[in-house]
């Protein structure tokens, strides 16, 4: 399942994609706007957040193939929902956390369709582009996901948010609906569960 | 911990996920064309027609016609105004004759009536009446 390029393949997603890019609007103009209507900018929205939230989805549900519907259907489901919000500078959190929603319910059903014979991870990971200053070689890449895959799910999705969405500890609470200091003892719980995953033999 | 921290960071970075170039115009398109699927608000709707389209059957004979015709009741006619009696008198008594007659009805065609010798006479059969019995009246 695993398609491990040599080192020397090329970056399909620079590292800079995983920071909110820069724009004129704020969250809170972009959402003030598409409340009323304005489609494009529910879009600059999507697009502020899609690298997020795609790696977010792949992190939780393991397949890269699923991904993009995963987070084309929160996203969708996301602008049905936006009267809801109640805080829309918040908006980066909710929406985020209507991907993981999404994600999880996608293993769920996979699980009930029994097709928990699909490897976790089975997704392509390139190869660093300094391979000096890299500090997984394409091996390790591999153990980490498959260790992170055999995470409990919950452990999977805080790990998600804040190292695969990049979510800080304080916009992972808002996604999480939890408590910073939740947070930040889940982070660290799941942490250690992932480090004995990894040592294991 | 800050290396597992940072190997996270980087395996995010290096995971390739097909649709990222086209995700937002997905989304765009999705919202711009609902599915078909009928909304909660339209199942009242729909509810409503089926209900009118069943009473303009009822009520009006010309589509009743044409229905029952088309599923093969044209032949079957229901009309209204028969009266069903809404108390039946049972009678509590029923007189039963204590005896019974033997006249045989006229309307039997069993021939012309004969006697019981004569009947003997003619069948060769013997008389299947009791001996005790009393005599037939001529």
């Amino acid at each position: 399942m695993w398609n491990l390029p040599d080192a020397g393949g090329v970056w399909t997603v620079e590292p800079s994609t995983m920071t909110t890019e820069s724009t004129e609007s704020s969250d809170t103009d972009l959402v003030a706007r598409a409340r009323a209507g304005d489609l494009s900018a529910f879009g600059a929205l999507v697009r502020r957040y899609q690298s997020s939230a795609l790696r977010l989805a792949a992190a939780i549900s393991g397949s890269v193939d699923d991904a993009a519907d995963i987070a084309q259907e929160a996203f969708v489901k996301a602008h049905r929902s936006l009267p809801k919000l109640s805080d829309p500078a918040t908006v980066k959190g909710w929406m985020l956390r209507i991907v993981a929603n999404e994600a999880k319910n996608n293993v769920r059903a996979r699980n009930r369709r029994r097709r928990r014979d699909e490897t976790y991870g089975s997704w392509v990971v390139a190869a660093p582009v300094d391979p000096e200053a890299a500090a997984l070689t394409v091996d390790d890449a591999r153990r980490l996901s498959a260790a992170l895959g055999s995470l409990k799910l919950d452990d999977r999705q805080i790990l998600a948010y804040r190292y695969f969405a990049g979510l800080s500890e304080i916009e992972t609470a808002t996604a999480a609906g939890v408590p910073l200091g939740t947070v930040k003892s889940r982070t660290a719980r799941a942490l250690v569960k992932l480090r004995a995953e990894l040592e294991q033999p | 911990m800050i290396d597992l921290e940072r190997s996270l960071e980087e395996l995010a970075g290096r995971i390739e996920i097909p649709g990222e170039q086209w995700l937002a115009d997905d989304v765009l398109r999705h919202i711009d064309a609902p599915p078909v699927r009928p909304s909660r608000s339209r199942v009242p709707l729909l509810a409503g027609l089926v209900a009118a389209a069943i009473v303009v059957l009822i009520v009006l004979p010309g589509p009743r016609r044409a229905v029952a015709r088309w599923l093969g009741f044209d032949s079957v006619r229901i009309e209204p105004g028969v009266t069903v009696p809404t108390t039946v008198t049972v009678p509590t008594t029923v007189t039963v004759p204590t005896t019974a007659t033997s006249t045989i009805e006229p309307q039997i065609d069993l021939g012309p009536a004969v006697s019981l010798r004569e009947a003997e006479a003619r069948t060769g059969m013997p008389d299947p009446t009791p001996a005790d019995a009393p005599e037939e009246e001529e």
